[in-house]
């Protein structure tokens, strides 16, 4: 099998790895078109290697930044290419089920715990601590599904997808937030709130 | 722009078919840009701390110029392609023939720049890993 691998990557590979970046930054971006093609394609690469472990990843990819995105979202196609281990932990995890997080990636294993805890406080620190902005936000999707979140956050998540310019999240966060701040009567706090959605809204036309 | 194309398209050919076929190529050419515009911007982010090796005569620098002038030259081409797509589209004596004419030659640009853009990154000695992971 190593013999076969070739060396620098596989066209199929490098085509499939680059159109899932674009896939993931037009999703989060808000150009669901452009999202659209890019994910086709990567899927069309991907579907290369017959491999269905791959094909669910792509879908769970696009999975994932739905639930990052606080999209109800049933994952459907992931679970039709189910069977892998690590594939089937990481779809449950998006689910909100509690999930053993040897088989999860790496940045989300001391997410699985501060949420095994029930510590809302812990769970803030532990996704400040993710690097992937990417991975951040789709730890606070799961956090949110857990029910184990408060302001604080939305404010990080928000926060995060500001600075990355990802409309799509952030606009959901915002959403959150500004009935959040309502229902604590913090006028002050949903206005300002408002104000960031009303600049979002601004760029649609 | 390219919604405002395809109802250019729509008056000017009565051929669906090869209206969806050129609207599906110029829609690859809007992610294919993309996908120019990343590697670009990786390669900017390279120069920038790049040293000697890498800037050297026979270094990648040298070669990602080439590759990249050759890409100027094939997006100009496309450029071209496009112009053309509308022209016949704005022409209603314009066949269907020209149109797939025009596709093909699009398709056959496009199939060389992801084939220069494979090469880019097969320059670069900073490439880090493709792995198609979960994010």
């Amino acid at each position: 099998m190593a013999a076969c691998s070739s060396q620098p990557s596989p066209a199929w590979q490098n085509v499939a790895y680059t159109q899932l970046a674009n896939y993931t930054e037009s999703y989060l971006a808000g150009d669901e078109r452009l999202a659209g093609i890019h994910f086709d394609k990567a899927l069309e690469h991907i579907s290369k290697t017959g491999d269905p472990a791959l094909v669910g990843r792509a879908w769970l990819t696009r999975c994932a930044l739905e639930t990052a995105a606080l999209i109800e979202t049933p994952c459907d196609q992931a679970k039709e290419y189910g069977g892998d281990p690590a594939n089937d932990s990481y779809r449950a995890m998006l689910e909100g089920a509690t999930v053993k997080s040897d088989l999860l990636p790496a940045q989300y294993r001391d997410l699985m715990a501060a949420l095994a805890k029930r510590s809302t406080k812990e769970v803030n620190i532990v996704l400040a601590d993710i690097d992937e902005p990417v991975s951040r936000l789709i730890g606070v999707g799961v956090a949110l599904k857990r029910g184990t979140f408060d302001t604080a956050t939305l404010e990080l998540a928000a926060d995060c997808a500001s600075k990355n310019g990802w409309k799509t999240p952030l606009a959901a966060y915002l959403l959150r937030l500004k009935t959040a701040y309502g229902a604590a009567g913090q006028s002050d706090k949903a206005a300002a709130v408002e104000a960031r959605f009303e600049i979002l809204a601004g760029d649609k036309k | 722009m390219l919604a405002e194309k395809k109802s250019l398209l729509e008056m000017a050919t009565g051929d669906k078919k090869g209206q969806e076929t050129l609207m599906k190529t110029l829609e690859q050419v809007a992610a294919i840009t993309e996908t120019v515009d990343g590697t670009i911007r990786r390669i900017d982010g390279m120069v920038s701390k790049a040293d000697e090796a890498v800037l050297g005569d026979k270094g990648s620098i040298a070669i990602v110029n080439n590759i990249l002038l050759d890409l100027e030259a094939k997006f100009k081409r496309l450029d071209t392609l496009i112009d053309n797509a509308v022209t016949i589209s704005a022409d209603l004596q314009g066949t269907t023939q020209d149109i797939s004419l025009v596709r093909k030659e699009a398709e056959e640009t496009i199939s060389s720049m992801e084939q220069l853009i494979q090469d880019v990154r097969n320059s670069l000695p900073f490439e880090q890993k493709k792995e198609i992971k979960l994010p």
